[in-house]
């Protein structure tokens, strides 16, 4: 006897009790396996996704609810892979997020290379990731902690990419507490903490040194926004109860 | 053998704890073979629990169940299955079921992980038409426990699907229609 002979109900429970990993790889085992899968999309916990992006290849890690955990990796010829695989994951995720992960790699050596690859790279995968969020009928939760990490700079390039737009796609659950931007210091340039400082004006410095401003959310009247910054490398906007 | 205990008889008084004494029947497998069975160990299984009830409920004597859609081999294993659970309480499987991660007693490990992966898929069949919930679910569990980490090659071989001729041998996405 083989998988295929097996009621559909059985396929179906062993279905549900695979990781993310599993299922793509299964999926390709054969057409009924695929056909499947299609079918009944095979639900997954995954309580973190983490997303590395280099330049060469991009890094898919998950942890699942059950706190196993694993990475998949894409190459640079397998990029259109990992947007159909993204995109098919967000199918099958059923529960939020407790963090969503975004970092953008940079070797040390990549520093030296042209800054618009760079910015080409990297903006095409956010404006990428943006669309596929938008897209989604189910938006992707994020419960606890969102976090973007990148080269300072690049995060400069990337802000436009991070306005309300992206952060609605990405905080729709209204639960989000935190999101987080950690860049690689460039002290010549303290224009991110500038800008920031320019929207919010009056910034408090607390106890463990570091930068606070708040500020009020729209209709929203029991929670402030804070923007906490330490000097060298991140802010964090957060959800605070007056 | 003949059955040690009789359906017509009732509980000692004399043995008020739950170890009451194992009433036993024949179960006869598809292709013939008569095996003995607790029926605790029997009631674990839904469908089986359903005829059981019926003979109690009219009164007849229980001599010997037929089960017509399980080969002696996979049931010999289902009846050592139920007879090594027939004391769980039976929410702890409802509990599992639609659970991802389950944790997979020892015994049953080890009983489900020896089996050649095609008696593994008739045992999980015959839980499915027998209806035994924590059969199901310790099954399905180890098959996905064999498929965790191994590429699309190795699970065709693991799960018996022969290689489609006209697929190239990468593990990545194919199949585009």
């Amino acid at each position: 006897m083989s998988l295929t002979d097996i009621p559909d109900l059985a396929i179906t429970t062993i279905l549900e009790k695979l990781d993310f990993r599993s299922i793509l790889n299964l999926r390709n085992v054969c057409h009924g396996s695929r056909k499947h899968i299609e079918n009944t999309i095979p639900p997954l916990w995954i309580s973190r996704i983490k997303i590395t992006v280099a330049t060469d290849k991009i890094d898919l890690h998950l942890e699942d609810v059950g706190s196993s955990n694993y990475s998949i990796r894409y190459l640079e010829e397998g990029v259109e892979t990992f947007w159909d695989d993204f995109q098919r994951l967000l199918k099958h995720q059923k529960s939020s997020l407790n963090y969503f992960n975004l970092v953008l790699h940079f070797q040390a050596d990549e520093k030296l290379k042209e800054k618009t690859i760079l910015d080409k790279v990297y903006s095409e995968f956010l404006q990428r990731l943006q669309s596929l969020l938008k897209s989604q009928k189910h938006p992707l939760k994020v419960q606890k902690r969102c976090l973007i990490v990148g080269d300072q700079n690049e995060i400069m390039s990337i802000l436009p990419y991070l306005d309300s737009k992206e952060l609605e796609s990405l905080q729709e659950s209204p639960n989000l507490q935190t999101f987080d931007l950690h860049f690689e210091p460039d002290h010549s340039s303290l224009v991110l903490r500038r800008m920031i400082r320019n929207v919010f004006r009056e910034a408090y410095v607390d106890e463990t040194s570091l930068t606070d401003w708040y500020s009020r959310i729209p209709d929203s009247p029991e929670y402030i926004l804070s923007a906490r910054s330490s000097y060298f490398s991140w802010i964090t906007f957060s959800r605070s109860k007056m | 053998m003949a059955p040690k205990k009789n359906s017509a008889k009732r509980p000692q008084p004399s043995t008020p704890k739950p170890s009451a004494p194992a009433r036993i029947v024949k179960v006869q497998s598809s292709d013939g073979h008569i095996l003995q069975a607790d029926v605790r160990a029997l009631l674990l299984s839904s469908t089986l629990a359903a005829t059981i009830k019926g003979y109690d409920d009219e009164n007849k004597p229980l001599e010997k169940l037929e089960v017509n859609n399980v080969v002696g081999f996979t049931l010999k294993l289902v009846l050592e299955w139920c007879e090594k659970h027939k004391e769980d309480d039976p929410a702890i499987a409802q509990a599992e079921k639609d659970k991802k991660n389950i944790f997979i007693p020892s015994w049953d490990r080890h009983f489900l992980t020896k089996l050649p992966m095609g008696n593994l898929f008739d045992l999980i069949t015959a839980a499915y038409h027998l209806d035994i919930t924590g059969l199901i679910n310790y099954g399905c569990k180890t098959v996905a426990n064999s498929a965790k980490g191994k590429s699309t090659e190795e699970m065709r071989e693991l799960f018996g699907i022969p290689e489609p001729w006209e697929q190239p041998s990468t593990s990545t996405a194919t199949w585009d229609d």
